[in-house]
């Protein structure tokens, strides 16, 4: 077991005189990291004071290694110097940052206020007045460790709450606003299409078939040209709730209509306004009993036409 | 699909109020389906005519020709 704690620990001074002097006993190797750890503490102060935001090298890497080690006790004796700041992120998976609301009143105000407080589900009170910072004292934690401003349980407890619509009457307007909008960021259709399918392309417009017809039509597209008045009158073609009487509700039906043609009334036409073609089938045709002689050529293809 | 042949007939339409007859150029396909005639675009510009999927209805502008 010993062993294993010294191939499993990060390269350092510490671990450098791991392999020097071999411990014999886990109590031993206790000791010594003990006596390491207040040894680094002295060397940063005298350096500057600048507190490293890592906790440093043979303490770090051990606590990954533990589980596996199977010297969990041994392990949490040593971290807990160097882990002040862990109870009140604990159980918090998330990484994101709570946003940052503006609100009426201060956060320790609005935190007492008793509806608020009721939901906010306040933290089991910390026995331990934890954190070596006297000065920030954390209203929501009740604890010295961080100033309430930044305090993140409380941050992503006010975030669901102002999501949720709840704090909208203690809200900055203007940054009310701004955080609405921000997650509605729709990424709806950030997809290519590469194309459709079920429209039918093909047929007669643009032009036909051939090359030269379809340069005709482009032709004829593309000018301006003193057109004579034709026979438009300004008719407003509005759907009114009158027209949604007899119209059973539905989502997804097609327009499906009648017409009359050589005579014969035609039931199940469908109006397909994405398909470039108007089509016939062969059935139809010949329900309609009109002679093939009547047919005239027609050279081209009709894409996405009943799946091919 | 390949097409070979075409037809244009005269085809009557009507919303109630308006009534349109107009040569629609059919493509004649032999293929099975649940519908015996596909209108497309061509067909709705040249009736100026406006379908609403919502009311499951078209609209035809009434130019006064019969």
């Amino acid at each position: 077991m010993v062993h294993a704690f010294r191939k499993g620990i990060m390269s350092g001074p510490f671990s450098e005189s791991l392999i020097r002097s071999r411990p014999k006993t886990f109590s031993e190797i206790r000791r010594r990291a003990v006596a390491y750890i207040v040894a680094e503490g002295e060397l940063t102060e005298k350096r500057g004071g600048v507190v490293p935001t890592r906790p440093r090298g043979p303490s770090r890497p051990q606590s990954m290694r533990v589980d596996e080690a199977t010297t969990e006790k041994k392990a949490s004796t040593k971290q807990q110097p160097y882990e002040p700041m862990k109870p009140h992120t604990k159980g918090r998976v998330r990484e994101d940052v709570p946003l940052r609301h503006n609100f009426l009143v201060e956060l320790k105000e609005l935190i007492v206020v008793p509806n608020i407080a009721e939901r906010l589900k306040m933290s089991a009170k910390i026995d331990k007045r934890l954190g070596p910072k006297k000065d920030a004292w954390c209203e929501f934690h009740h604890a010295y460790d961080h100033p309430i401003c930044n305090c993140l349980a409380l941050g992503h407890h006010l975030d669901e709450l102002v999501k949720n619509d709840f704090l909208k009457d203690y809200l900055l307007e203007s940054q009310g606003a701004q955080t609405l909008v921000a997650p509605g960021g729709d990424q709806g259709h950030e997809m290519p299409v590469h194309g459709e399918i079920h429209t039918i392309s093909g047929g007669f417009s643009g032009g036909a078939c051939t090359a030269s017809q379809r340069k005709k039509y482009a032709r004829r597209v593309m000018t301006v040209e003193a057109q004579e008045a034709e026979q438009v009158l300004d008719v407003n073609l509005v759907f009114t709730k009158a027209d949604l009487r007899d119209v059973v509700p539905h989502d997804n039906d097609p327009v499906v209509i009648s017409v009359v043609t050589v005579g014969r009334k035609v039931h199940r036409v469908l109006m397909d306004q994405g398909s470039s073609a108007d089509v016939m089938f062969w059935s139809t045709f010949n329900k309609l009993q009109l002679s093939p002689d009547q047919l005239r050529p027609y050279i081209g293809y009709l894409y996405g036409f009943v799946g091919d | 699909m390949e097409v070979r042949r075409h037809k244009e007939l005269r085809t009557t339409f009507t919303d109630g109020v308006a009534s349109r007859t107009e040569n629609i150029r059919y493509l004649v396909v032999n293929a099975p389906s649940a519908y015996k005639i596909l209108l497309g675009r061509p067909a709705l510009n040249r009736l100026r005519a406006v379908a609403s999927t919502r009311h499951m209805k078209m609209k035809l502008s009434d130019l006064g020709e019969q």
